[in-house]
């Protein structure tokens, strides 16, 4: 019986498949011109996104200006899935904390003494790249993802690595969580500061910040940054928050 | 501030849970109370945002950034939707104030509060943001956002709960890539995400192979979402083990907003003279008549209070989809009403389940006995909300019906009708055998964990009460006032779903 299930279930998938195949020409060959997606909106941002924005970068104008509030809320799946986590796997407890002994943990290496040194080095070599990621987003690739990604990687390296000692300070996940939700209030804060200034919701063009920029487009840099800003802080608290949560219920010393 | 009240309905509750965690670090009370104060913030400006609607006679288009719509995304709130979105913004105040006894049952665990809280907001949140939303993708946003929402509420109730939830998690995230693909493949149709624009171009579209499967994706994307039988596997046992407080918001208006959505796609961007429409009602149409009629009979089966009610659920999700199927203007009134009177009655049958659980542990009703003499208030509620669910006057359940009959018989589709008597009345069977234990079953020893005579004579507490009476006054007023209801959504009804 299962097996005829297992039968039919590849015999459909086959069939969707060969049936797409078949059916093929109903989608718009990559980079027609007159395909409709290729004529319409792309034209406009094409056109437009380096007047409107002040962002060389394209995709960025898109991601975090003209469509920046579906970015809020794609920042807040990330805050929610940390949550999610903690709220899911640490309701049952197993490891009670600080059972761990510093003598031993002072032999134990993460992937032998030449990568731990390494690691070592290249620490802070990420940090600073986090950084340059974050704020040259804006102008090529890159930008707050990233940057969130690159950051925890730092503190993770420093976590996992028993040698280390945690010389970057240790989070809870609770704290983590917390970051995580300071990230998207960054983001949500930066989109209600411009309608008291008598714009719309993330209307940079609002921003209260005129006396810095010499023009009023400027104000897209100030905002697409505070917002990416936002979203690497919620990126960071997000990954720590899950690395602990998972850490929590393991002794991790081997 | 009133032209801002279409996004400040969804901002202000995101301020609460997002802070929710940091306040809840130093004090988890103040955690939980900024989460109510911001849901019922949100709920008195969607109750000002129906009267500023009901006073302009026409939709308000709200601006993200200020970009014009084709280009950014913009909040539609016309006469509809303004409706759904007080009635999402009124059970999400009501389902956190019912929660706030149910977290403080753990104090051991610091963040176990401020979690569920800001997780519960963020299924108020989503909600919202897909009543409010006129961006096809921004839809699925929010749709992603209710998603993780509802599997981590669920997945944090009883024992059986992670399995239930692990499934609904296979089987959203199928849904929501169908739905997602279907976006897409109208995308590469119009070019457009907006849905107002997405209408007016689909009318130039010469390549119809491409709507045709969009269509069907939406159909199987949102039928998943929304449970639409035989899409619904995932719904009973999610509906039964999820978290006792979250679960009348869940099993109340998480799977309404989704046929929300669906009317939307296919009253107001798929226009009439597509081709494969009659056929998409029809499908539709089946669907739901196999939905009403399965989860009825199915319901019949179990003893499990909760397993009772979530199969209700799926014979009444078909009701809305039968009122899609009619496609008349009685229908789709009929089916708009029938979504607003169901979330509140079935959030109102899970608050009085909660309930049940909270003082007694009540799992089954062979324990009902004799409740009602130590439950007054409770049991007022749950059969006022059942006689509602079987459809008698003066409550809503029995307009929402009665509008949907109107349609089909206009239609003259006569089997509908007998569908919706037949499913009335096998209603009855289950909700009539709830009523003979509750009044006539032997009375069960139990162990009472909220005596009254500790707490000044009250059943419960008033944070459950509460809402509880609430939920049944809204089906009465709902049923009183159901023809202020019609009113007011049938200039929309009729120059945007049936233009």
């Amino acid at each position: 019986m299962d097996k005829v299930k297992v039968i039919g279930v590849i015999v459909i998938i086959a069939g969707v498949i060969t049936a797409g195949f078949v059916m093929g020409d109903f989608l718009p060959a990559i980079g027609d011109i007159n395909s409709a997606p290729n004529g319409y909106l792309s034209v406009y941002y094409i056109t437009n996104a380096l007047h409107d924005t002040e962002a060389p970068n394209m995709v960025t104008a898109v991601l975090a200006d003209y469509r920046g509030f579906d970015t809020l809320f794609e920042t807040c799946v990330m805050f929610l899935a940390g949550v999610t986590t903690l709220m899911v796997l640490s309701s049952k407890r197993k490891v009670v904390k600080g059972k761990r002994n510093e003598h031993d943990l002072n032999g134990v290496s993460f992937g032998g003494t030449v990568l731990d040194t390494g690691f070592r080095i290249i620490i802070p070599v990420i940090v600073i790249y986090a950084f340059y990621v974050l704020s040259h987003g804006e102008i090529s690739l890159g930008g707050g993802f990233q940057a969130g990604a690159l950051l925890a990687i730092a503190y993770m390296i420093d976590r996992l690595i028993p040698s280390f000692q945690n010389s970057l300070g240790n989070f809870t996940e609770e704290a983590a969580a917390i970051i995580a939700g300071l990230g998207v209030f960054i983001y949500a804060f930066t989109g209600v500061l411009p309608m008291f200034n008598g714009g719309y919701f993330l209307e940079y063009d609002h921003l209260p910040f005129a006396f810095m920029t010499e023009e009023i487009v400027m104000l897209h840099s100030v905002g697409i940054f505070m917002i990416e800003a936002g979203v690497t802080v919620c990126v960071m608290g997000t990954i720590i928050n899950i690395l602990e949560v998972v850490l929590e219920r393991t002794e991790f010393d081997d | 501030m009133i032209n801002h009240l279409p996004v400040l309905i969804i901002i202000v509750p995101l301020m609460g849970a997002i802070l929710c965690p940091l306040i809840s670090y130093y004090s988890p009370e103040w955690g939980k109370k900024t989460v109510i104060g911001a849901l019922f913030a949100s709920f008195v400006m969607s109750v000002m945002q129906l009267v500023n609607v009901a006073e302009r006679g026409e939709p308000v288009h709200y601006w993200m950034g200020g970009w014009n719509p084709p280009y950014g995304i913009e909040f539609v709130i016309d006469g509809v939707n303004a409706v759904m979105i007080a009635m999402v913004a009124a059970i999400g105040a009501m389902t956190a104030l019912f929660s706030s006894p149910f977290e403080e049952a753990n104090p051991k665990h610091r963040f176990r509060s401020a979690g569920y809280y800001s997780i519960l907001c963020f299924l108020a949140i989503g909600l919202l943001g897909m009543s409010s939303t006129g961006d096809a993708f921004n839809l699925y946003v929010f749709m992603e956002i209710v998603s993780l929402a509802g599997y981590g509420l669920i997945a944090i109730g009883e024992e059986k709960a992670p399995v239930a939830a692990f499934r609904y998690l296979l089987t959203g995230t199928i849904g929501a890539c169908m739905y997602l693909m279907g976006v897409g493949f109208l995308y590469s149709a119009t070019g457009t995400l907006n849905m107002a624009d997405m209408a007016v171009r689909l009318q130039d579209v010469e390549n119809m192979t491409v709507i045709i499967i969009a269509m069907a994706c939406l159909v199987v994307g949102l039928g998943v979402k929304m449970a639409l039988f035989p899409l619904h596997g995932w719904q009973p046992a999610a509906h039964s083990y999820a978290h006792h407080a979250a679960d009348p918001m869940i099993a109340g208006i998480m799977i309404k907003i989704p046929a929300y959505a669906m009317f939307r796609f296919f009253f107001c961007i798929f226009d009439e003279s597509l081709p494969m429409m009659g056929a998409v009602h029809k499908i539709v149409g089946v669907m739901a008549v196999c939905g009403i009629l399965f989860g009825s009979l199915k319901a019949l089966r179990y003893h499990k209070y909760n397993k009772i009610l979530a199969y209700s659920s799926i014979g009444q999700v078909g009701y809305i989809a039968l009122g899609f199927a009619i496609g008349n203007f009685y229908g789709i009134a009929g089916a708009v009403l029938h979504i607003v009177s169901h979330a509140f009655m079935k959030t109102g049958l899970f608050y009085t389940s909660a309930a049940l659980k909270y003082k007694y542990h009540i799992e089954y009703t062979d324990d009902l006995g004799q409740v009602y003499r130590k439950m007054p208030v409770t049991s007022l509620t749950l059969v006022t909300l059942a006689l509602s669910m079987v459809g008698l006057p003066p409550f809503a359940g029995f307009f929402s019906k009665w509008y949907l009959a109107l349609g089909a018989i206009q239609n003259g589709q006569y089997f509908y009708v007998a569908v919706l008597v037949a499913s009335s009345l096998l209603g009855a069977i289950y909700f009539f055998r709830i009523f003979e234990k509750l009044f006539m079953g032997e009375e069960t020893e139990m162990e009472d964990r909220y005596p009254a005579a500790e707490h000044g004579g009250k059943e419960l507490p008033l944070r459950i009460m509460i809402p509880l009476l609430m939920a049944a006054a809204m089906i009465i007023a709902l049923g009183l006032g159901n023809s202020l209801v019609v009113d007011f959504i049938e200039k929309t009804v009729l120059e945007v779903f049936l233009a």
